[in-house]
């Protein structure tokens, strides 16, 4: 799992899609919006067929002349990943008034965070599923942008937390701040090396980087254990159901069939029922891990605009 | 992962068949049924917890209209001072936090016992308003001091339906002027 595609290794790749089990010839950017020929050619050979919504994405707009869908549809995409920066951005410039930042920056970014990297981590298991890549670049996206608001975040706390000792302190001043910190440094890399420049720089070794952010996806499940631990909480401005508002238990949720998406037997069932023209029963026997996953992000959607709209209102909770 | 793990293993399509169990449908069906357990238990837990709930509802529409009522009544007699026009302008604003804590209320759904208080609340709020609006219309500062008594019998009467609704719902003494 990367952020960004595979380094090309000698004009093939290792693929591990679930409809292309075998070495291919790596379909460049060109070929994915002219119409995989290399690729359509390979699957004509083996009897595969290009996903009809890959097809429709690369036709030209009708809205937009001169416009690909695609290119449409990633850039509405996209856009999500602004939200919590909006959200914030009056915090910032009003200089967190009514320490609205150091009440309310750590959920609204922090779930900001949270929520861009399980869009970038979803992307795999939804091409797995639907045999689609043309949403492929989100991956990368979501994962810069992860980046990105998880250093605001620190940058922020570093300067606006209340915690004690400094901005070191409001940082890494307790263990779950610690686990925070590590994610942005584990992030590093992998963001820089994001890109095509350093996959050949890297050759074979850029994988291995991009597998960090395996141990990113762990550590942010270790940070929210931390900070919310097993014990659902409640308060006074709590709905009554605080078990679904626990994140450890959220990213669980959302964590558990994305990671069964990747297990390489569960990859060639799928594409074994793809290949049959059976997609209907992976849909049917993932549809509870669906709900499940549904369900919790959700709740972690739910968060981020509740407590978004309080930076934004200006109306931060006491403390 | 690497397609050397993606394609080891027993093929999944033999002789044009697909295999009805291989290892990567197990794995999905065994962690779906015990998805399916976890939603049937957030399920029971949602349904289990509906009084906390409907108690979190009051309580998030109580919080609110207290802090608006503290600040209101707080600053009456203050304002008082300046004149008639801004006592009424006050009153006015103390109307309109209980009113709209009433629109708030009829909104939520509860359950037999707080229900018979909810209705009883509503009823002594109206109460209130009632007086408040007379008051408004008092000509003077001295006749509008004249309700004060008027005033503190209906905010009795509202408190003591809050209590019982309070308890009904399990919820701590108000902390508030009011609600």
């Amino acid at each position: 799992m990367q952020f960004a595609e595979s380094p090309v290794q000698e004009g093939a790749r290792e693929v591990s899609r679930p409809d292309t089990i075998h070495r291919v010839p790596y379909p460049t950017e060109q070929e994915l919006d002219l119409g995989y020929p290399r690729q359509q050619q390979q699957n004509a050979a083996s009897g595969r067929k290009r996903p009809a919504i890959d097809s429709w994405m690369a036709k030209e707009s009708k809205l937009l002349r001169g416009v690909k869908r695609r290119k449409i549809a990633l850039i509405l995409l996209a856009l999500p990943a602004f939200v919590p920066l909006i959200f914030t951005l009056r915090g910032w410039l009003s200089l967190n008034e009514k320490l609205v930042l150091t009440n309310t920056e750590a959920d609204v970014l922090g779930t900001g965070g949270e929520l861009t990297f399980l869009l970038c981590v979803s992307i795999t298991p939804l091409i797995t599923l639907t045999g689609a890549r043309w949403f492929a670049p989100l991956r990368r996206w979501y994962g810069i942008m992860f980046f990105v608001i998880g250093l605001s975040d620190s940058i922020t706390a570093s300067i606006t937390g209340d915690f004690a000792g400094g901005p070191i302190g409001r940082v890494a001043g307790h263990s779950f701040l610690l686990a925070g910190l590590f994610i942005i440094l584990l992030a590093l890399p992998v963001v820089v090396t994001s890109n095509g420049r350093m996959q050949r720089v890297l050759g074979r070794y850029w994988k291995r980087v991009q597998g960090v952010t395996y141990v990113i996806w762990a550590m942010i499940i270790v940070h929210l254990g931390l900070l919310d631990g097993f014990k659902p909480f409640d308060g006074p401005q709590g709905d009554g159901d605080p078990v679904f508002h626990q994140r450890l238990y959220q990213i669980l949720a959302i964590s558990l069939p994305l990671l069964i998406l990747r297990l390489p037997p569960v990859r060639r069932w799928v594409a074994a029922q793809r290949a049959a023209g059976q997609q209907w029963r992976v849909w049917a026997a993932m549809m509870p891990l669906f709900a499940l996953y549904v369900l919790a992000f959700a709740f972690v959607v739910n968060e981020e605009i509740f407590t978004g709209l309080k930076i934004i209102t200006m109306t931060p909770p006491a403390n | 992962m690497s397609s050397d793990a993606y394609t080891s293993g027993r093929p999944s399509i033999i002789g044009g068949r697909v295999r009805s169990i291989t290892p990567g449908f197990a794995v999905v069906l065994a962690l779906s049924i015990a998805a399916t357990a976890a939603l049937l238990i957030l399920a029971l837990v949602y349904y289990l917890g509906s009084s906390s709930r409907i108690a979190s509802d009051y309580a998030s529409i109580a919080s609110p209209a207290n802090r608006a009522l503290s600040v209101e009544l707080a600053r009456y007699p203050h304002i008082r001072r300046h004149g008639l026009a801004a006592a009424k302008a006050d009153l006015m604003s103390e109307v309109k936090t209980v009113s709209s804590f009433d629109d708030q209320l009829a909104a939520i759904t509860f359950p037999a016992a707080a229900a018979t208080a909810a209705d009883a609340l509503k009823r002594t709020d109206q109460n209130l308003e009632q007086v408040i609006e007379l008051q408004m219309r008092a000509r003077s500062l001295r006749s509008m001091r004249s309700f004060g008594g008027r005033v503190e019998t209906a905010l009795a009467s509202v408190k003591i339906q809050v209590g019982r609704i309070r308890r009904a719902l399990g919820l701590p003494p108000s902390g508030g002027p009011l609600f």
